[in-house]
């Protein structure tokens, strides 16, 4: 399929989809765009995490700022009661994510692992009680976002996620993806070929905050309301993470299916279970039924399942076995 | 005249209170193959390290080609052409041949001076062409060591050091590597190789330095070394090669 042809495809499908999205919002199934809408914020989020957490290897556990920084982005100038261009406020949100990114990663990506972990967590928890505590933030009563008719909003929505997907994917599969994933691999080695591990990794950080703050950014236009516990909980940092831990770290369609698998389970869960917080219970449960039985998440099982049938299809069928690759679709 | 490509001046070292050598002054010409043998924990990876920066001596200094590079970042020094070979075999297993020698290329592979190969020239001089579509990660460990060996050379180095290339490999896997090196020198990179098996050192080295108890104890062609009464006693064991 030629460019063009991709496009017009592209464009079609978001299209349909945003249509779709609208029809349900529109009827008596709302329900369902917003589940629709959540999906596509989480796997958005989880492409943003999934470059540095993924393909770098460093976990952060702090991501929901960059998330809160997109929704506050947008929020706080029509809470001081200033109109800014929803595009402009859109590009804001990422540069000012971006440069946050760039000035933390000075301290925090000269720690690694555990220590890079626990970092990231304790800037979350120190924005979540900023933005609580200050009345200049609006504090915990938070702040009321503009309407944005579902014609716009939908296919932004959509159109927004389909793109961060395309551009994810172009991106791991470029020279930098491939460093990304050699500092990840073997950093003592990658110094070898002449990667700079704070450089290279400094780029993941401040590319994925700025995808991640598209998502809190989307999110302050969908809910129009923004509050600190909705934006700069540790608990959506946990979800973000928990997507592509699920889907399958350091692939492209691991955060898609990741964080589908949690939506659908949060929201299913969250109407079965009447007990207060029943649904993180079975989250949690999840997770560690997937950790014990699909340790690279079910999007990289699910390419090695197949592999193996195919493998074994070859053999039975006295053919030659196709060439021996695992590799999965990053 | 004598170009020399790299300098190591009066270098010492040493971990915790421990010294591990001191005085050691190497000195290697350019397009030359200088082998390095001695007894285990004599510092020879040691000083792989501090030539390539992850270690910086406790005095001494590392000169290439008339630039004192001590103490610089690896990166840095892997973009300046010195390229590597790990003894414990690290390619990048989640990537194929062809794209562990990609993102070699796209590095230190811009900036570097030495003979360039092209890609498909890498990999048949590596016999990775079959292979190069192949997750690392399910390839056998010879094919990994040539993955290194790859990486290395689309780096398009001016030195490559190798850490016991031969660790873990058959006879005639050997002998491919020991071609590949000749005819790596002839082509004008400058080769240090770490390496335990007299035949290999004897066969492509022009040259040898002996390390023992944390001093340089001889240096020469592979027959005086493997003469040399020192290197007799400390290294082969008291027995004449």
């Amino acid at each position: 399929m030629n460019k063009k042809r991709m496009l017009r495809a592209f464009a079609a499908g978001l299209i349909i989809f945003a249509a779709y999205l609208a029809y349900l919002h529109g009827s008596n199934m709302s329900y369902y765009a917003s589940f629709i809408v959540y999906i596509c914020l989480f796997l958005i989020a989880g492409q943003g995490w999934n470059l540095l957490g993924g393909y770098i290897g460093e976990i952060s556990f702090g991501h929901a700022v960059f998330f809160g920084i997109g929704a506050y982005t947008l929020a706080l100038p029509s809470g001081y009661g200033i109109d800014i261009p929803i595009p402009v406020t859109l590009v804001l949100s990422m540069l000012i994510s971006g440069l946050f990114a760039l000035a933390i990663s000075y301290p925090l990506l000269r720690i690694r692992g555990l220590n890079f972990l626990v970092g990231t967590f304790g800037l979350g928890v120190v924005f979540l009680n900023v933005f609580k505590s200050s009345k200049q933030l609006f504090a915990n009563k938070g702040v009321f976002v503009p309407f944005v008719s579902p014609q716009v909003l939908y296919p932004l929505i959509v159109g927004v996620t389909i793109i961060t997907v395309i551009f994810v994917t172009y991106l791991v599969n470029s020279n930098l993806g491939l460093s990304f994933r050699a500092v990840r691999d073997v950093p003592e080695a990658a110094e070898m070929i002449g990667i700079n591990l704070y450089k290279t990794k400094t780029q993941a950080l401040v590319i994925g905050a700025m995808i991640t703050s598209l998502a809190g950014f989307l999110y302050a236009l969908y809910s129009m309301h923004v509050s600190p516990n909705a934006t700069f909980d540790p608990a959506i940092s946990n979800d973000i993470l928990l997507g592509s831990y699920i889907g399958g770290c350091g692939t492209v369609l691991g955060p898609v299916i990741g964080g589908a698998v949690i939506i659908i389970i949060q929201e299913t869960a969250r109407s079965a279970i009447t007990i207060t917080g029943g649904h993180n219970l079975v989250l949690g449960i999840m997770l560690v039924v997937v950790m014990m039985t699909m340790k690279e998440g079910i999007w990289v099982t699910i390419q090695k399942l197949v592999d193996k049938l195919g493998k074994k299809k070859g053999s039975s069928s006295g053919k030659k076995l196709p060439k021996e690759k695992t590799e999965v679709i990053r | 005249m004598k170009d020399t490509i790299l300098q190591l001046d009066n270098l010492e070292m040493g971990f915790g209170g421990l010294k591990l050598f001191s005085d050691i002054n190497i000195s290697v010409e350019k397009g030359e193959i200088l082998g390095i043998i001695g007894t285990n924990g004599s510092g020879k990876t040691t000083l792989f390290n501090i030539i390539c920066g992850i270690y910086t001596p406790l005095s001494g200094k590392v000169v290439y080609k008339g630039e004192d590079i001590t103490g610089i970042a690896p990166h840095q020094i892997a973009r300046k052409g010195i390229g590597r070979c790990f003894q414990m075999v690290v390619p990048f297993e989640s990537m194929t041949p062809l794209e562990n020698i990609k993102v070699a290329r796209a590095n230190a592979g811009k900036s570097c001076k030495g003979p360039e190969f092209s890609i498909e020239e890498i990999l048949e001089l590596t016999n990775l062409t079959d292979k190069k579509d192949i997750t690392t990660n399910n390839l056998s460990l010879p094919d990994k060591k040539n993955v290194e060996i790859a990486r290395a050379l689309a780096c398009n180095p001016e030195i490559i050091l190798f850490d016991e290339v031969s660790c873990g490999l058959a006879g005639e896997e050997i002998r491919e590597r020991m071609a590949l090196m000749k005819k790596l020198a002839e082509k004008g990179i400058t080769i240090i190789v770490i390496e335990h098996i007299m035949v290999f050192i004897k066969e492509i080295c022009d040259r040898v330095v002996v390390l023992h108890a944390g001093s340089l104890i001889a240096e020469g062609t592979p027959d005086e070394i493997i003469h040399n009464e020192k290197v007799i006693d400390a290294y082969l064991g008291g027995r004449e090669l």
